[in-house]
């Protein structure tokens, strides 16, 4: 074997391995999921434009960009651990290579348009990023619930079937990390010039797709903004539901890293845009810990921003909201004060209704950040008397990643 | 299926069947001592009367003037207020083989798990619906279990048993007579007796015969409300809580609710999908609810939370509780509009106050809900609470029965110590049964060898408790 494939292999090795360990996770530093996928070039870029930011583990993306930039697909031969295991995969299969031999190359248009609509916050193909396809599986065993657990790892299924079949059409003619290389590539070695033939028409194209990136882009973030109302709850630190779900790569670390497991892949109720994204469920006594911030700090691609404890304390998840239809001490069905003691801020007080001659919870909204702690311990079944529910618009609910009005006052 | 015959059965069926003498067994004869005097009908001739010693107006003070009380009984355990704690207590001292005073102010057992119409009783199971609350109270529902009517949803977590209170007051007459107690109703403890060192040695009661005395060796304060020990000077915490009127509705259509009840309730007024609430939106109101089933068809049980007051004072007392009757019979009037339900009616309003907590001891121990929340174990424990509102069942330490000073004395239900928090769930009717017992038997085991509650060896006691079949973990 040539000393360059053999150095080549060694190291998407070593990559593969520090990555399944990070995602797994098995590393001790709790962060390690997200450098594990931040270190995508295309996810440090495209994150990074959509977000305005450049967070701490975009910085190895970033140098990794720069590498590309000057060697061409050096990420692919170098580093890429989805590449690694989908060439073993490829020598499984038949290799039905004739089907796809003479397709476009799909990989540099859906790298386009996503970096076209990170221009508008909106990255659009970002969640087929290989790295955050990898990451996928690892959130299957830790979501609650086999149909959770196979969303999780859905995407990276159908990669590896399609591998197993097609051969190494991922990599050379679907992959959007690399069409990503191909185009910075493409720019930094061979600038087209109107000399070279088709260039005009590449250049043409190139435009047209770009055009098309923002348009869908702008779609999608008009969909999320049109959905806000039945939008699902979105973890803590997340940036505004518009471009939530483009920025969120579905890697699923936040799921994976989240103790009480109430992180769930979204089924699809807030339409196709927001497939896979996650959601939070307060399910079997589980909620959101007051001392706990560990998805926003594995978030390779800033959809969730990262928070501090302290800011995490103040930072309102939803609002609880109260249907005194189904609540068992409106309705005199039990003696039930569930949502009052289980509340960490004893935000909840039932309140007694001298006209109405009732008693029902009423929340402090002050002292709420919707943790769901309340929900989780109401204990009617199918629905719950009280629930959390994602903030609505309202004035300075738009500035922003996180708007201000997010975080409750600091309470002395 | 054969069925086993212990010997209180056998007494209680031979008793029944009039062919045991008086004085064979000794607990028969206790109870035959209750029995009623032989009366004339009509003018009755003079008896010879206590010195009369009313109260006395002096400078707009009433003044009541010293005087000599009659003792009506002396006795090992007297145990003070007949609820689910009381008559555990009392019933389990009896087992040792102590004498046993059972003294409740109304005409019934039970307290506000019968006179109440609290009907439900939970918590009872663990984290992993494994019962943990068993001994005495799990002999009273295995007693229901045997009467038509008496109890539904046993087992079945994260249900609750629901009781039917005649039932439930019917099954506590029978256990207590048949255990050989002394009991006392519709007689109303008023003051401790405390000797020159202040431990407890009894205490006094009114009824129609005046006010008469109890003398005993050990006193538990089962009355919820912690008068005998507030009495005795004994050092506790005063608080306030919601004051409601249980209630009882027949004729009403079946409702197979409970858990999902509140969906089911709201799926008959029409609404059962999840739907965002609006913020601060106006609530349903007291206009027509059904409450929830119990063991007897057509009839729902209704519960109430009602405004917070303070359990001790006579005028929150009254104006709530007719305030409460004016509401519930509008109630019934609204649950009659409805289609099906026009032949509702109001079956009973609770013949006793739903006063949920008014005082908490000063224990050796305070059981508190950094210790529940952490699930503490404690070497005194005497049982467990079951999981309720998201929290993990936790131990219940005997420290938390024991007044911090006061001797001879011993609490047990409600009104034991812990802070408010925990209250909200020790106060409930199983967690009663617990302390009710551990009570019972610590009274019984000092009463036998002349010694001190904050004294008992815990180790007998807590053999004790796992003989009469209490689960400690
Ligand atoms: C509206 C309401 C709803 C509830 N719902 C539930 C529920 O769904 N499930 C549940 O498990 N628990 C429930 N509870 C709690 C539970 O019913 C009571 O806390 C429990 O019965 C307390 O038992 P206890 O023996 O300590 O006191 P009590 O039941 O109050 O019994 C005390 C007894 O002592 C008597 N007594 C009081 N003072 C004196 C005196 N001075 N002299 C003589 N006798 C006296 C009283 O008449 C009474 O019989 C509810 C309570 C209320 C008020
Ligand atoms: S969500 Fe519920 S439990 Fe959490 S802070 Fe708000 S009211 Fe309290
Ligand atoms: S926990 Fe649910 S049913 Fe219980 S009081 Fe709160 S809202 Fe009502």
């Amino acid at each position: 074997m040539p000393r360059r494939r053999l150095a080549r292999l060694i190291l998407r090795s070593g990559s593969l391995l520090v990555a399944v360990l990070a995602l797994w996770p098995a590393l001790p530093w709790e962060e390690s999921p997200r450098f594990a996928i931040g270190a995508s070039p295309l996810v440090a870029v495209s994150a990074g434009i959509a977000t305005r930011s450049l967070g701490l583990a975009a910085g190895l993306g970033v140098f990794f960009t720069l590498i590309c930039c000057l060697r061409r697909r050096w990420f692919c031969r170098y580093v890429c651990p989805t590449g690694l295991l989908l060439d073993g995969v490829a020598n499984m299969g038949p290799g039905w290579t004739r089907f796809w031999a003479a397709w476009p190359d799909i990989g540099r248009s859906l790298a386009l348009l996503t970096l076209a609509g990170a221009l508008v916050g909106y990255p659009l193909f970002l969640w087929l990023d290989p790295l955050a396809l990898l990451a996928g599986p690892f959130a299957a065993p830790g979501s609650s619930g086999f149909l959770s657990g196979l969303l999780a790892g859905l995407l990276m299924g159908i990669l590896i079937t399609l591998t197993f079949l097609f051969g190494t059409a991922w990599c050379t003619r679907l992959c959007p990390l690399g069409g990503f290389q191909d185009l910075i590539g493409g720019i930094a070695q061979n600038i087209p010039t109107p000399a070279r033939p088709h260039a005009r028409r590449r250049f043409l194209t190139a435009v047209t797709t770009a055009v098309g990136g923002v348009a869908l882009a702008l779609w999608g973030r008009r969909a999320g903004i049109a959905r806000v109302e039945a939008a699902p709850l979105r973890p803590p630190g997340a940036i505004t539901e518009d471009r939530f779900t483009g920025v969120c790569i579905r890697c699923g670390n936040c799921a994976n890293a989240c103790p009480p497991r109430i992180i769930h892949p979204d089924r699809g109720g807030a339409g196709i845009p927001g497939l896979l994204a996650p959601s939070l469920r307060f399910v079997n006594g589980a909620y959101c810990q007051p001392d706990c911030a560990i998805c926003t700090q594995v978030c390779p691609s800033g959809a969730l921003q990262p928070l501090s404890l302290p800011q995490k304390r103040r930072y309102i998840i939803g609002e609880a909201l109260v249907d005194t239809n189904y609540c068992l001490t409106t309705l005199g069905i039990k003696d039930c004060d569930a949502c009052v003691v289980t509340c960490p801020f004893e935000a909840v007080q039932l309140h007694w209704d001298e006209e109405m001659y009732v008693s029902y919870p009423v929340v402090e909204v002050m002292k709420c950040n919707g943790c769901g702690a309340c929900e989780a311990a109401c204990p009617t079944l199918e629905v719950k008397a009280i629930s959390i529910w994602p903030l609505l618009p309202g004035p300075g609910m738009d500035k922003g990643l996180i708007p201000s009005a997010r975080f409750l006052p600091e309470l002395s | 299926m054969a069925v086993k015959m212990t010997r209180r059965d056998l007494i209680r069926s031979l008793s029944a069947s009039g062919l045991v003498t008086a004085g064979s067994l000794l607990p028969i004869a206790d109870l035959l001592a209750q029995d009623l005097k032989p009366a004339v009908r009509g003018p009755q001739p003079p008896a010879p009367r206590a010195p009369l010693a009313p109260a006395r107006l002096q400078v707009n003070k009433v003044i009541q003037p010293e005087r000599e009380i009659a003792v009506l009984r002396e006795t090992d355990v007297l145990v003070v207020g007949g609820g689910p704690a009381g008559t555990a207590a009392a019933l389990a001292a009896r087992r040792l083989g102590v004498d046993v005073t059972l003294v409740e102010r109304y005409g019934h057992l039970g307290g506000l798990a019968t006179g109440g119409l609290v009907l439900a009783i939970f918590p009872l199971y663990d984290r992993d619906d494994k019962q943990v609350i068993r001994g005495i109270g799990e002999e009273m529902m295995q007693r229901l279990d045997q009467l038509k009517f008496g109890i539904v949803d046993r087992g079945q977590a994260p249900l609750y048993p629901v009781v039917d209170a005649e039932a439930f007051k019917y099954v506590l007459a029978d256990m207590t007579l048949a255990s050989g107690m002394h009991i006392y109703l519709n007689c109303w403890g008023v003051d401790a007796i405390i000797d020159d060192r202040n431990a407890v040695k009894g205490a006094v009661f009114e009824s129609k015969s005046g006010r008469q005395a109890v003398l005993a060796k050990i006193v538990v304060d089962a009355s919820g409300d912690g008068d005998i020990y507030a009495a005795a000077g004994a050092s506790f915490v005063k608080v306030k809580d919601n004051i409601g009127l249980v209630s009882r509705i027949g004729n009403i259509h079946e409702v197979d609710m409970i858990g999902d009840d509140a969906e089911h309730q709201a799926g008959a007024t029409g609404a059962p999908v999840r739907k965002r609430p609006t913020q601060g939106a106006p609530v349903t109101t007291l206009d027509g609810k059904v409450g929830s089933h119990t063991p007897v068809e057509g009839v729902n049980w209704l519960n109430m939370k009602g405004p917070v007051a303070d359990g001790l004072d006579v005028d929150d007392l009254t104006a709530l509780e007719l305030k409460h009757r004016i509401a519930l019979w509008k109630n019934i009037e609204q649950v009659r509009k409805k289609p099906g339900d026009e032949s509702a009616f109001l079956l009973e309003t609770a013949p006793q106050m739903g006063v949920r907590l008014t005082r908490l001891l000063d224990g050796i121990t305070s059981l508190t809900s950094e210790m529940t929340e952490k699930q503490k174990t404690h070497d005194d424990v005497i049982g467990y609470s079951g999981t309720y509102a998201n929290n993990p069942e936790f131990q219940i330490p005997y420290g938390a029965l024991v007044p911090a000073r006061t001797e001879n004395l011993l609490a047990a239900g409600r009104c034991i110590a812990t802070d408010f928090k925990v209250a909200d769930t020790t106060r409930l009717i199983p967690v009663c049964w617990v302390t009710g017992q551990a009570a019972g038997i610590a009274a019984a085991l000092c009463a036998r060898d002349g010694s001190q509650p904050r004294n008992v060896a815990i180790e007998r006691l807590q053999e004790e408790l796992r003989k009469q079949g209490v689960h400690l973990g």
